[in-house]
């Protein structure tokens, strides 16, 4: 009835709807994973699958229109009562917010009617209404909230909704622990160097004096500010310098630059605007011990040679902010927690040393077990059986009851705190893939290593000539498991490694957990982290599991 | 004391050691001369350690006569270094062991009783004898008295008390505010202002608030809960407590667990969790508000929860808009209202090599100047973050009163709520309760756990909850006061020293060595060929040989030695003969559970690998982006447990997780997975399914070595897909099939890490699989003697599983080499 190729692309199309339905099913958790790698602090709940796409505002001070959720008939309420009350409450906030204008800052002002305060406001009230006050007149329901309402509660909700640039206090930390916090000077001010923004000072009820910018990037794509401020510490002390500021959550790039006596230091890498509260940043000169310590919250200094700030006793620091256009603005905050990752720990070094365990524990895999299942499959010899049992039952005891004898052994070799306890091994084998090898290397028929023989090939060329390519796929998949045990493996270095130094990704990122564990966001990141080199050593290995070497024409 | 019992046995390689020590190339440097190196395993992150240790060392830099000190931090990385103490333990028991660690205070007395600790009590009391006006010496009446007493035993001090915390009810006002008519008409009523609704005070209070707060739509399901008594961080301890109870006698040689008011503690629990609808519905409702990564009190889906101080700042810095308050957890009438402290504590471990200098760091670390460092480091932390640091409660009095004030009170940008929380925390420290210091207080932690479990699930008496409470304590009580009992009335056995185990492992080589030979050379009658190929056989399998000799089999032997001891890692091991064994058998239920449990583990062995093998043969297909969806399919294999855990929880959600909602869709109605003691274990299986991809590897390389002109025989005699499969495929894959087989089945019966990352074992000891209960004894109760006994009756069940596998596999393997 069909033809022949009708019939090949109709099984080709239903297994390319089979493979994708299960591939859908197989990844649908890593699309969360690494969505949730993805989101800020702020986000985690509700719960959402595609992480927040940053607003891309351009111009700053803003109100933030999906800061409040939207106010819902609470359950109890009928649907009737509260269509009805809706509106007049909104009605009854939005005037009775309008009657604290003289109680608020004054520059409250123009933003006192927008519906993201009357809705927050409207939120905020109706998670204490009891239900009974719906069964009133919408009038009376609506005087319930408007009463309520204080000026300190519209003050809150402005606080979360109003989203602004801030300067505030500086402080600079020297190497041998003294901190100076400078007033910034009359004759010094933060101002504007260039770019389309402007200054304006403001004191926030009870919050320190700030500098709030407001900048319009539709006029330009960058703007800098910058302050002098009086240092009295030796230049050469001066260890990190900390910024107070608040920022927009606009996700736009801050890069600085700080000049001290004719030196110039600029950040290695930017902050961002992604935050909406209050935060500190450290700028930090490197130190010679960058490279091992972990939890890095700071960004660093780099020195860029020299500069024409000269003035002795004072410090320059300049702020470069750059437009992100929504795009940039929605990668900036996307890989943010990536880049937190990489930051706090000394990942270079974490990598090194997983590197080196991983190569040369499938080195030794590799090797070792390939040479010992050939023993096992391939020759003859007395006690064979009884030795393979011996090596299946070492697999048969518990770790945990072995474990502090074998930390003695190695400890006693003068292994402890080197990474030999956690390579040494694999060059003896594991039972596993002796195991697995010993199966593979039954299923290739004698014959082959017959006719070799009766060419002249000794056991070792067998070996490396005939059966090894042979079981190819096989060493494939062993070397993918020994990848994926150096690389995960956690419990050993723990015990075996007191030294920063030596220590694996896998257990810096561990410790990572122990600091940050809170950090939902982080913690994926991390996972990601993790995952992603495996992943891409599988894809670029999957191939090898499937180069079967077909024996036809030998038997055939 | 340690040293002793380790070093002869070590002493034999010792002379490899000093070969090798000319390798080892970045093993800790030496100290320099005239200086001490002190190492220090505490919790401050790196950055921290050189700005907090700076001071300590300028004040030790030799310049008084005394050896300048120098202190190198090793971070320890375990999450909690008393649920997971191997890393301590290896390193005491190595005789290399830390100077200083922190640890967790509730452990002390348990770590100390075995001699794991160095006493301080001489220390201490020398610096108040001398009356030095050092400003570090240390006076036990600057401490909150129960984080004092939780660091002494016996009458001794073994730690320094450094952070503590305590607990109290956290609640929400604006739903307070919304039922308060309600709540005001049940006694409900702020102290301050009457008239206004407040939190409940006592135990009749507490019961109709949690009423009156929990919601319910229309179809009966819980909306909001008012609240659940082990939600937070109370547990039955709290309880007991609030109640009057105590867990322990004053000598602490009798557990009373099962005392009246504890009983009765329970019996309440219990009866909050039947006004909700049953401790079921209960959890159902909590693990559906899991997946929010936001937790249901900061949510408002949890109007009230006991809680820890550091719960403050959750709250700070996930819901700045949250109204709340703290206050006393609510007790009986008439009886007084407490809370519950525990934090952590600097020790000394025995065999420690610089005791002097390290309770110097100790005095240092408990000062004001290291709690200021600390505290700074950690505001900068969350600063950088834009979040809000509450400053953690030092153990010492002067200190907290006076950081509080200086870091929290102070601060106008924090806010009051936050303040008037810690008041709470802080005025009520003095009189906290802390758990009994005593030689088994993880088991008896355990036991509360099991207890509070089957108490709240009505486990032995469904209807009467007071009895079912009092029989799941009577359990528990039994089960501690024997472990008691074996320490305070110690049958005498006769020690055991290390020589005849290393006597008798070189002996046992040698007879293995010798029927070797004696072997060897009665088969060695054959030709001149098949003698090479013998050599050849031992040439090419020497690596696995020298593996087993030096690192294998000493260990194994060594744990068949302990299975005849008792042995608690930190003392000489005494010979015990079969008793661990007849305990076992005879007098430990949870042997027989964990058992059961592990073989019904098992059935997810063949599920597994027929799942892996479907996704193998679908993948082994060549089609457009096959490198692709390979990749995708092994993903799950690849994942890090601890993400992986976090997944499934959320998958497993009875009311809101994926997997339920899928199968109301099918139409059928979803069991209540990790939260249901039957279908934990099915939940785990299906867990693992998920997972069966990574066998995919070894099935896609054993399909690729079927050669093709066995399928086209195999066509031409007019076999079908069906056919081809059972008579080719099978066939061809059986080595592979055995290997899945056997190492699926030695896998599954040392099945560990799930319920050790997900359930813990739970509920109701429905996870706690054999090896779990195994870790449970070797390092959570130190009875390593017995894990060990444990260890050798599995590998006796899996031997003889495994030689009936390989025995049946001469029937159905096939090889091509044998054919």
């Amino acid at each position: 009835m069909f033809s022949n190729r009708a019939r090949r692309v109709g099984r080709s199309v239903t297994l390319q709807v089979v493979l994708l339905l299960g591939a859908a099913a197989f990844a649908a958790p890593f699309v969360w994973l690494f969505g949730t790698s993805c989101k800020t602090a702020d986000e985690m709940y509700p719960p959402r699958w595609i992480p927040e796409v940053p607003a891309g505002r351009a111009a700053s001070p803003y109100i933030e229109l999906r800061e409040n959720e939207r106010p819902e008939c609470p359950v109890g309420v009928r649907k009737a009562d509260w269509i009805e009350s809706k509106s007049a409450i909104e009605e009854a906030i939005a005037a009775r917010v309008s009657t604290f204008q003289d109680e608020l800052p004054p520059f409250y002002g123009p933003y006192l009617q927008e519906t993201a305060l009357v809705e927050g406001l409207f939120g905020k009230f109706l998670r204490r209404a009891p239900e009974t006050v719906f069964d009133e007149t919408p009038g009376r329901v609506a005087g319930w909230f408007a009463e309520r309402i204080t000026a300190k509660d519209v003050a809150e909700v402005f606080e979360r909704v109003y989203r602004r640039l801030s300067l505030s206090q500086v402080a600079f930390h020297g190497w041998d622990g003294s901190v100076e916090y400078p007033e910034i000077s009359e004759e010094y001010p933060w101002k504007v160097l260039e770019g389309p923004a402007e200054l304006v000072t403001r004191r926030e009820g009870l919050l320190r004096p700030a500098e709030e910018v407001h900048y319009d990037f539709s006029k330009g794509e960058a703007f800098c500010v910058q302050t002098v401020l009086p240092l009295d510490m030796n230049p050469e002390n001066m260890k990190k310098v900390v910024l107070a500021w608040h920022s927009d959550r606009t996700w736009h790039r801050v890069w600085a630059c700080l000049e001290i006596a004719g030196e110039k230091w600029n950040a290695a890498q930017p902050a961002f605007t992604g935050s909406d509260r209050w935060q500190e940043t450290t700028w930090q000169r490197r130190g010679k011990n960058d490279d091992v310590v972990m939890m890095r919250p700071w960004l660093t200094l780099a020195a860029a040679g020299e500069s024409d700030f000269t003035e002795p006793g004072y410090a320059r620091l300049t702020l470069t902010c750059l437009r992100a256009s929504g795009w940039g603005a929605a990668w900036n905050k996307y890989t943010n927690n990536y880049r937190e990752v990489l930051r706090l720990v000394p990942f270079g070094r974490y990598v090194r040393n997983s590197a080196i365990l991983v190569v040369l524990n499938v080195l030794g895999q590799i090797v070792g077990s390939s040479l010992v299942a050939f023993s096992f499959s391939r020759l003859r010899w007395p006690g064979r059986d009884a030795c393979f049992l011996v090596v299946l039952a070492t697999l048969m005891i518990p770790a945990q009851v072995t474990m502090i004898p074998v930390f003695l052994i190695f400890k006693s070799l003068g292994w402890y705190n080197t990474l030999r306890p956690l390579w040494v091994v694999s060059f003896c084998g594991s039972a596993f893939y002796i195991f697995l090898l010993r199966q593979f290397m039954r299923g290739i028929p004698r014959d082959l290593e017959d006719s070799a023989r009766i060419d002249g090939c000794g056991y070792f060329g067998i070996y490396a000539r005939i059966i090894v390519p042979l079981v190819k796929p096989a060493l494939a998949a062993i070397g993918i498991f020994t990848f994926m045990g150096t690389w995960n493996d956690f419990m050993g270095p723990l015990i075996y490694l007191n030294d920063q130094r030596l220590y694996p990704l896998s257990l810096g990122l561990f410790a990572l957990q122990v600091f940050k564990g809170a950090n939902f966001g982080l913690m994926m990141a991390a996972a990601v982290v993790m995952t992603l080199p495996v992943v891409v050593v599988f894809f670029a290995a999957q191939r090898h599991f499937i180069q079967g070497i077909t024996l036809t024409g030998l038997k055939g | 004391m340690i040293a002793a019992y380790v070093l002869p046995g070590s002493s034999l390689v010792i002379v490899g050691a000093c070969l090798f020590t000319g390798v080892c190339g970045l093993a800790v440097g030496a100290p320099e001369e005239a200086s001490i190196t002190l190492y220090y395993w505490g919790n401050e992150g790196d950055t921290l350690a050189p700005d907090l240790l700076q001071g300590f060392e300028a004040m030790h830099d030799g310049s008084d006569g005394q050896p300048a000190i120098r202190v190198i931090m090793g971070q320890s990385a375990s999450v909690n270094r008393t649920d997971d103490p191997q890393r301590l333990l290896c390193a005491v028991a190595g005789g290399e062991p830390p100077d200083v660690v922190f640890f967790d205070r509730f452990a002390v007395g348990e770590w100390a009783a075995r001699g794991a600790f160095r006493s301080l009590q001489d220390l201490y009391d020398r610096d108040i004898e001398t009356g030095t006006q050092d400003p570090f010496t240390l006076r036990e009446g600057d401490f909150y008295p129960p984080c004092w007493a939780e660091a002494c035993y016996d009458g001794e001090l073994f730690a320094v008390p450094l952070e503590t915390d305590n607990r109290a009810l956290y609640y929400n006002t604006d739903l307070l505010e919304k039922h308060g008519d309600a709540l005001i008409a049940a006694g409900c009523v702020d102290p301050d202002r009457p008239g206004r609704a407040g939190p409940p005070r006592t135990w009749e209070q507490l019961l109709r608030a949690a009423e009156i707060l929990t919601e319910r739509d229309e179809r009966g399901r819980l909306m909001r809960v008012g609240f659940i008594p082990n939600y937070g961080n109370s547990w039955l301890y709290i309880y007991g407590w609030l109640n009057g109870g105590r867990f322990m006698s004053e000598d602490g040689r009798t557990c009373t667990l099962n005392a009246p008011e504890i009983v009765d503690a329970l019996a309440f629990m219990t009866s909050i969790y039947d006004l909700m609808g049953g401790a079921r519905a209960v959890s159902a409702f909590q693990s559906s508000q899991e997946g929010a990564d936001l937790d249901p009190f900061l949510a408002g889906k949890i109007a009230m929860r006991i809680d820890g101080n550091a719960y403050l700042e959750s709250i700070a810095n996930l819901r700045r808009d949250m109204r709340f308050g703290v206050t006393l957890a609510p007790a009986p009438e008439g009886k007084r209202r407490l809370g519950w402290c525990g934090g952590w504590s600097l020790v000394i471990p025995a065999g420690a090599a610089h005791p002097e200098e390290a309770w110097e760091l100790i005095k240092y670390m408990a000062s004001r100047p290291a709690y200021v460092v600390k505290t700074e480091a950690m505001r900068q932390q969350a600063r950088a973050a834009g979040n809000i640091h509450i400053p953690l409660i030092s153990a010492r009095r002067d200190i907290t009163e006076w950081a509080m004030e200086h870091y929290l009170y102070e601060d106008p940008t924090i806010d009051e709520q936050l303040k008037e929380g810690m008041r709470v925390f802080v005025e009520n420290l003095p009189a906290s309760k802390y758990r009994p210091v005593t030689p088994v207080g993880q088991l008896l932690w355990n036991e509360q756990v099991r207890a509070l479990e089957a108490g709240i699930f009505r486990r032995y008496d469904p209807d009467d909850p007071g009895r079912n409470a009092k029989m799941a304590l009577d359990k528990g009580t039994a089960v501690v006061q024997k472990a008691l009992d074996a320490i305070y009335k110690p049958e005498e056995h006769p020690k055991l020293t290390w020589r005849p185990v290393v006597v008798g492992y070189l002996m046992l080589l040698m007879v293995v060595a010798g029927g070797f030979i004696w072997y060897f050379k009665r088969r060695l009658s054959g030709v001149g060929y098949v003698r090479q190929e013998y050599y050849a056989g031992y040439l090419f399998a020497a690596p696995w040989v020298i593996g087993f000799i030096v690192f294998g089999g000493g260990p194994i032997v060594f744990s068949l030695f302990m299975s005849f001891c008792k042995y608690d890692v930190f003392s000489s091991p005494e010979f015990v003969g079969l008793s661990n064994y007849s305990d076992m058998f005879f007098n430990d239920p949870l042997f027989y559970k964990s058992l059961g449990n592990t073989v019904f583990m098992a059935l997810g062995v063949p599920l597994g690998m027929a799942v892996g093998l479907g996704i193998a043969m679908l993948l082994s297909h060549e089609t457009k982006g096959m490198a692709v969806y390979r990749t995708v399919y092994y993903l799950p294999a690849i994942m890090p447990v601890v993400a992986a855990a976090i997944l499934w929880r959320w998958i497993f959600n009875p009311e809101e997780g994926v997997l339920n909602a899928a199968l109301q869709w099918v139409g059928l109605r979803g069991p209540a997975w990790l939260q249901d003691e039957h279908w934990s274990k099915p939940g785990l299986i299906v867990m693992g399914l998920w997972s069966a991809g990574g066998g995919m590897v070894v099935w896609l390389a054993g399909l690729k070595g079927i050669p093709k002109h066995l399928y086209e025989a195999a066509e031409i005699d007019g076999a079908g897909p069906l056919r081809r499969f059972w008579s080719v495929t099978l066939p061809m894959l059986s080595p592979y099939i055995l290997f899945n087989l056997v190492m699926g089945l030695i896998g599954t019966f040392q099945i560990f890490t799930q319920a050790y990352v997900m359930t813990q074992g739970g509920p109701l000891d429905s996870t706690l699989f054999f090896a779990y209960a195994l870790f449970n004894n070797a390092f959570r109760y130190m009875k390593m003697g017995y894990a060990s006994a444990m260890a050798w009756v599995l590998f006796g069940i899996v031997l003889v599983l495994t030689l009936i596998q390989l025995r049946l596999a001469k029937r159905w393997v096939h090889y091509e080499s044998e054919s």
